[in-house]
């Protein structure tokens, strides 16, 4: 699959300074770190895996996706939500401490050059699609974001400033239009001429599996290519686990693609996205 | 006790099998060398054991196949691998350019598949020795053959047949006395037995009341099984007289002191390589320390030396 990362660039196992550990929402942590050689390299949709403590409790790894990264600073940061040991562990690193960050790992997304691209934002799946969204060039962009309420819409302060246009949903109606991010999607995508989307019109979404799978059936509907961010329990991060399996979406025979070094940027069309969690 | 400890001969042997160090990476956690080639020189290595091979190509189990537990993980991988002439076309050439010893996994369905795939690898260059899969918790029939001892010494006997190279037994724990099994192994003419495979086990999503594995069940690895591991390598190796190969949660150079002394002859690196890609240059260099620091002049000296 074509993508905008090089798998020329080798990861590299960096220890990370802690600059800026800060809550934004209950229970969501944004951390910046200093990590040039990791800021150097990223791309949009690839992702870090984050030694939480020197421990072998937790023991594994976190995978954790890129929410930004500054080559000319050496910073990159990850936007998380606390969900278990790892990372209630990670919430508690404090400023300066270091970190061990295995990266750039994965395929990012392809960022297209023309055209119109929608990104397409669930939950704590924000931190590609923001970092997507500062760094594409010559096209016309559009963020829709969704959320449970108003205070988890991540990144929304930044898009903002920015000036990258977005559209809001939250499921409470606690702010922008009330209900799922995929209806506003839908929305978005009938102001277009039919004739139009086709050919212009690309979406780049990251957010819960039945949310990506709503989304991959909105493009296939409207004929408008997709590329989607997956996650899935990962051991390694970087292909020899083979922990990682997404079921290629395949006639007959039953095949996978590994979601760290396939993905986790996919077209929307070769994988099967599940409708439940 | 030597007194030129300032560079311990760490050099050993499994068998016939001469290492430049006893660290070797296990099977299915290091996949056939190409990801890990990028990141260090592999030639530093003891050896290398390649992901499982088995005659026809397999997808693996459905997925989630892996997850973390209490100073470990469970996995139900499903030994996903593009079958045995995929590999030695494709994988096995550059697994060759590793510049350490090549042991290529096998497993088969049957004995006449294991009997087969050894066959085929036993034509190809530039492998060192062959590990029977008689072990994996995660496929149907993986725990057929190393259940039962007169199972084993049949296929083992079998294997020996076609191989011109050492052939290793990789057993599991999840049997009442594992002692019993690598006796098989070694009546069938076996050269080696490595030993712990995962730990059965399994975890439980207690809101949704589902297992966590795809699998349901997996195997547990990590520094978790290290006690379990190191007294089935202690037993066994008072057990048999052929070379015993330590595997189970090892993460650092004394780790495998430890299981050097429990009677290891080597050891491999299993789930450590996933949570720290570089752990095997790391271990090779802490053993090579601890040795400096002991006055240990030769790591074979350390072989079954435990004081019990």
């Amino acid at each position: 699959m074509p993508n905008s990362s090089s798998p020329s660039i080798v990861p590299v196992d960096e220890p990370a300074r802690t600059l800026e550990q800060a809550a934004v929402a209950p229970g969501f942590f944004r951390l910046r770190l200093h990590a040039p050689r990791i800021a150097g390299n990223a791309v949009p949709g690839q992702f870090v895996q984050v030694r939480v403590t020197d421990d072998v409790e937790p023991f594994l790894r976190r995978p954790f996706s890129i929410g930004d990264a500054d080559p000319s600073s050496g910073s990159i940061e990850i936007l998380y939500h606390v969900v278990g040991k790892g990372s209630r562990r990670l919430s508690e690193r404090k400023a300066g401490e270091r970190i061990l960050l295995l990266g750039p790992l994965g395929n990012g997304f392809r960022l297209p050059d023309s055209g119109t691209v929608l990104l397409v934002g669930g939950g704590v799946g924000m931190p590609p699609v923001y970092f997507a969204a500062k760094s594409i060039r010559g096209c016309r962009v559009c963020v829709i974001q969704g959320a449970r309420c108003a205070e988890r819409l991540l990144y929304r302060d930044e898009l903002v400033s920015l000036g990258i246009p977005h559209r809001e949903t939250t499921e409470d109606g606690s702010a922008g239009s009330k209900g799922l991010v995929t209806a506003a999607l839908i929305e978005t995508l009938s102001d277009f001429p039919p004739d139009e989307t086709k050919e212009t019109v690309e979406i780049l979404a990251c957010g819960p599996p039945a949310m990506l799978a709503a989304v991959a059936d909105i493009a296939r509907t409207h004929g408008v290519r997709c590329q989607v961010s997956v996650e899935e329990r990962m051991a390694c991060g970087f292909g020899i686990c083979m922990g990682c399996a997404v079921q290629k979406r395949t006639s007959g025979t039953r095949e996978y693609a590994l979601v760290c070094v396939d993905g986790p940027v996919f077209d929307a069309t070769q994988i099967a996205l599940a409708h439940s969690p | 006790m030597t007194g030129t400890t300032l560079s311990p001969d760490l050099r050993t042997s499994i068998g016939a099998l001469d290492l430049a160090n006893p660290v070797l990476v296990a099977s299915g956690t290091f996949a056939y060398g190409r990801e890990m080639a990028r990141l260090y020189d592999l030639s530093i290595l003891g050896g290398i054991v390649s992901k499982t091979i088995t005659e026809l190509p397999r997808a693996g189990n459905p997925p989630p196949r892996v997850c973390e537990t209490a100073g470990g993980m469970l996995n139900a991988i499903g030994l996903p691998n593009p079958g045995v002439d995929v590999f030695l076309r494709e994988a096995l050439p550059e697994l060759r350019q590793a510049g350490c010893p090549v042991i290529v996994n096998i497993a088969g369905e049957t004995t006449e598949g294991y009997v087969r795939l050894a066959a085929r690898v036993a034509r190809e260059e530039g492998v060192a020795a062959v590990e029977l899969n008689v072990s994996c918790p995660n496929v149907s029939y993986g725990l057929d053959f190393g259940t039962a001892p007169s199972r084993v010494e049949q296929v083992v006997r079998r294997v020996k047949e076609e191989c011109p190279f050492p052939v290793i037994a990789k057993l599991s724990p999840n049997v009442t006395d594992v002692t019993e099994i690598a006796r098989g192994v070694e009546q069938g003419g076996g050269d080696a037995v490595s030993l712990i495979n995962t730990i059965r086990g399994m975890a439980i999503d207690p809101r949704k009341r589902k297992p966590v594995l795809g699998n349901v069940t997996g195997g547990l690895s990590g520094p978790a099984v290290k006690p379990v591991a190191l007294a089935m390598v202690w037993k066994t190796s008072r057990s048999v007289r052929i070379p015993v190969v330590g595997i189970g949660g090892i993460m650092t150079g004394t780790d495998v002191v430890e299981f050097l002394l429990a009677g290891a002859s080597a050891i491999q690196i299993g789930t450590g390589n996933f949570v720290d890609p570089w752990v095997a240059p790391r271990v090779i260099s802490e053993l090579r320390e601890f040795c400096i620091q002991e006055g240990i002049g030769s790591v074979r000296s350390l072989i079954g030396e435990l004081k019990a």
